[in-house]
């Protein structure tokens, strides 16, 4: 089974250049610097490509922090 | 090793490379790309910036502000010139060009579509001609994805003046566009969206949030295809094809079975050869040098190019054929030597894999091709590289058609250019502004401007919907947005002032503006708008905020421009007021109107 909080912070800490360990249920698009609209297009594509799934606009407009990410991704029914 | 290509490697891993590359302090070839386009095209740049990378290239881009195209070519000092670009790329989306030709064609009558083409291909050439007073780099030119799902259904496709033939007539016009002017180039888009199917093109989530159309897979076929230009450009295209015999130019093994039962010809499996051939002799004819390297008796060899009734290449065909038993890495070194090109000119190709990667290893520079199992892929495997691209078919063509686009241009200068000064330009443009407090219906965009927008952005303050709502409706706050149009198309909401009211000070606590617009002097009309909102509601003390981030140091001296003097400063944050004695920056006159609303009555629910 893959270990998605793990996964998503992997991503995320690649992405937006942060450290994996600083990453929290509030780590957002408004407290992450690299966390801009264009970068989130990445994130988005990078959790499709991982998780081999499609997000909805929806999904894609809420999960603008990492609990968020995880709730959505649980709801589609990727735990582990 | 080489590096894979784009289609070879998984995205997370491209965004990874691409970081490696950017900091390895490798010398490359520089490359110059400025965009100018009214969509959001960065998806593409991470696949473009990968495959310049593997191709020793060192990308270098500069994204145009939204929908400013003409703004920006038609200031001699613009970024866009003194960026020195190699290469121009300009990609209009039609949804946003032109409303007429998508969302309101079927209330067009004939002669208004007509001037709608008209002015679609004069606002494309005036961008090309302005371009050119400045800059000689190479135009990438987007056509239009003509519509799948046309607006009269199958009436639609009937009809030369309905949607769909429209925009492809659109299109064949832009070739006179190119006809007319040097180093012009089509990027067919619309042929790029039938190669992968509409529904992998379109990302119709992103094109509702953000103005990104393109999917993963549009923007690694758009990058692919730039690639070809640049490729091309750069003189990095392959000169020769060496290919390979049994099994690859035809089916079975000739010395073994004879030429009578090796296949090729008109029916299954030797179609499949044929037509790989044809697409060999279309490359041939494009000035692609073709030759053989197989492992065969030069006889049996020459006795199919020479007799085979279904042979599609013949031996003229070929500049070079080495059939023998010595290596192939050493017949193609001697190829290149006979020919007196480089190897990292030649592409090979093999269905067998040991030759392949024989090669690979003893001549890194050639690049190869391994044929798959299923012989009905060869054809599309080899039409699909994007290797033997050039951008002009030969050198006479090539001084051909300066010498006669020179004597157009000359004709053109001749009685066109009266030479329309900029602010002429903005009045062209018919710009249309309104300024209105938040609404219940605006607040959504609202929040979504104050958290995606960088650039022209004084504090970069981020506003949920929850806050934005409870802002709009106090009291002691005030948002104003602002709406602009212009003849080119509705851009909606685009600027957001914040301001709140603490006992007798007022607080900018926020201004900005959505890249889409700026550089048209569309904020100074709105600054002042909002410091009239201010002052009538009975403030004299305003006071205005600038707060430093990596991407609004293109704002830092805006108040100071507009009447506003420093009050505090330190080096993240400047504190200004507002002075009204301080001499005022004339307001602009081209807009065709300015409307503000800007008088509201507050029921306070907070």
């Amino acid at each position: 089974m893959i270990n998605v909080d793990k996964e998503i912070k992997k991503i995320m800490s690649d992405l937006f250049e942060i450290q994996e360990d600083t990453i929290t249920n509030d780590t957002s698009i408004h407290n992450v610097e690299n966390w801009d609209s264009l970068n989130h297009i990445q994130l988005v594509a990078l959790i499709e490509e991982k998780f081999k799934m499609t997000l909805t606009a929806d999904e894609i407009t809420k999960m603008i922090n990492f609990a968020e990410i995880i709730k959505i991704l649980q709801d589609k029914g990727i735990k582990e | 090793m080489k590096n894979p290509d784009i289609d070879k490697i998984e995205f997370s891993e491209i965004i990874k490379q691409v970081r490696n590359f950017e900091n390895d302090n490798i010398d490359r070839d520089p490359l110059k790309i400025v965009f100018l386009r009214n969509i959001t095209l960065e998806t593409v740049i991470p696949f473009l910036k990968y495959s310049c990378y593997i191709n020793n290239l060192k990308l270098n881009v500069e994204m145009g502000d939204y929908n400013n195209i003409i703004g920006e070519v038609m200031e001699k000092n613009s970024s866009l010139f003194n960026y020195l670009p190699d290469i121009i790329v300009i990609c209009l989306k039609l949804d946003v060009l032109s409303e007429n030709l998508t969302k309101n064609f079927t209330g067009m009558k004939i002669n208004e579509i007509k001037e709608e083409v008209n002015r679609i291909l004069n606002f494309i050439e005036k961008i090309i001609s302005e371009i050119r007073k400045n800059s000689e780099a190479i135009i990438l030119l987007h056509n239009f994805e003509a519509p799948v799902y046309p607006c009269f259904g199958i009436i639609d496709y009937q009809d030369r003046f309905k949607q769909c033939n429209t925009i492809r007539e659109v299109n064949n016009k832009l070739l006179d566009i190119v006809k007319d002017n040097s180093g012009v180039y089509i990027v067919d888009v619309d042929n790029l969206q039938s190669r992968i199917g509409y529904n992998n093109y379109f990302d119709k989530r992103y094109w509702y949030i953000g103005k990104a159309p393109y999917t993963k897979d549009a923007s690694k076929i758009i990058a692919k295809e730039y690639m070809k230009f640049i490729l091309a450009l750069k003189g990095k295209n392959k000169k020769c094809l060496v290919l390979d015999c049994d099994n690859t130019l035809w089916g079975g093994i000739v010395g073994e079975e004879g030429i009578n039962k090796i296949k090729i010809g008109k029916i299954y499996p030797g179609l499949a050869y044929s037509e790989f051939q044809q697409a060999i002799l279309e490359l041939y004819n494009r000035g692609v040098m073709l030759a053989i390297c197989s492992k065969n008796n030069k006889e049996d060899v020459l006795e199919v190019l020479e007799n085979h009734p279904d042979m599609v290449l013949k031996k003229d065909n070929f500049t070079s054929i080495k059939t023998n038993w010595k290596d192939k890495a050493e017949n193609i070194s001697e190829i290149a030597k006979e020919l007196n090109i480089g190897l990292d000119s030649f592409v090979f190709i093999d269905d067998n894999e040991f030759e392949i990667n024989l090669v690979k290893k003893l001549l890194p520079q050639v690049e190869t091709i391994l044929l798959p199992k299923d012989i009905s892929l060869y054809k599309d495997l080899l039409k699909s590289t994007s290797f033997f691209d050039t951008l002009t078919l030969s050198e006479e063509d090539k001084k051909r058609s300066i010498m006669y686009k020179e004597e157009v241009k000359r004709k053109k200068a001749r009685d066109q250019f009266k030479s329309m000064s900029i602010e002429d330009y903005y009045k062209y443009l018919e710009m249309e502004i309104t300024i209105n407090p938040s609404d219940d219906f605006s607040i959504p965009r609202i929040s979504q401007l104050t958290q995606k927008t960088n650039q022209f952005n004084l504090t970069t303050k981020r506003y949920s919907e929850s806050e934005i709502n409870k802002l709009s409706n106090s009291k002691n706050n005030d948002i104003y947005y602002l709406h602009y149009k212009d003849r080119f198309g509705d851009s909606g909401i685009v600027g957001i002032a914040i301001i709140s009211y603490i006992e007798n000070e007022a607080i900018i606590e926020s201004f900005l503006l959505s890249c889409r617009i700026l550089g048209r002097r569309v904020e100074d009309i709105f600054l002042d708008s909002c410091i009239n909102a201010i002052i009538n509601k009975g403030y004299k003390l305003i006071t205005a905020l600038y707060i430093k981030t990596k991407k609004n140091e293109q704002v830092k001296t805006f108040y100071e421009n507009h009447s506003f003097s420093i009050i505090n400063h330190s080096d993240k944050e400047i504190t200004y007021s507002y002075n009204k004695d301080k001499l005022k920056v004339p307001l602009p006159n081209f807009f065709k109107s300015v409307i503000i609303n800007i008088e509201k009555e507050k029921k306070d629910k907070v």
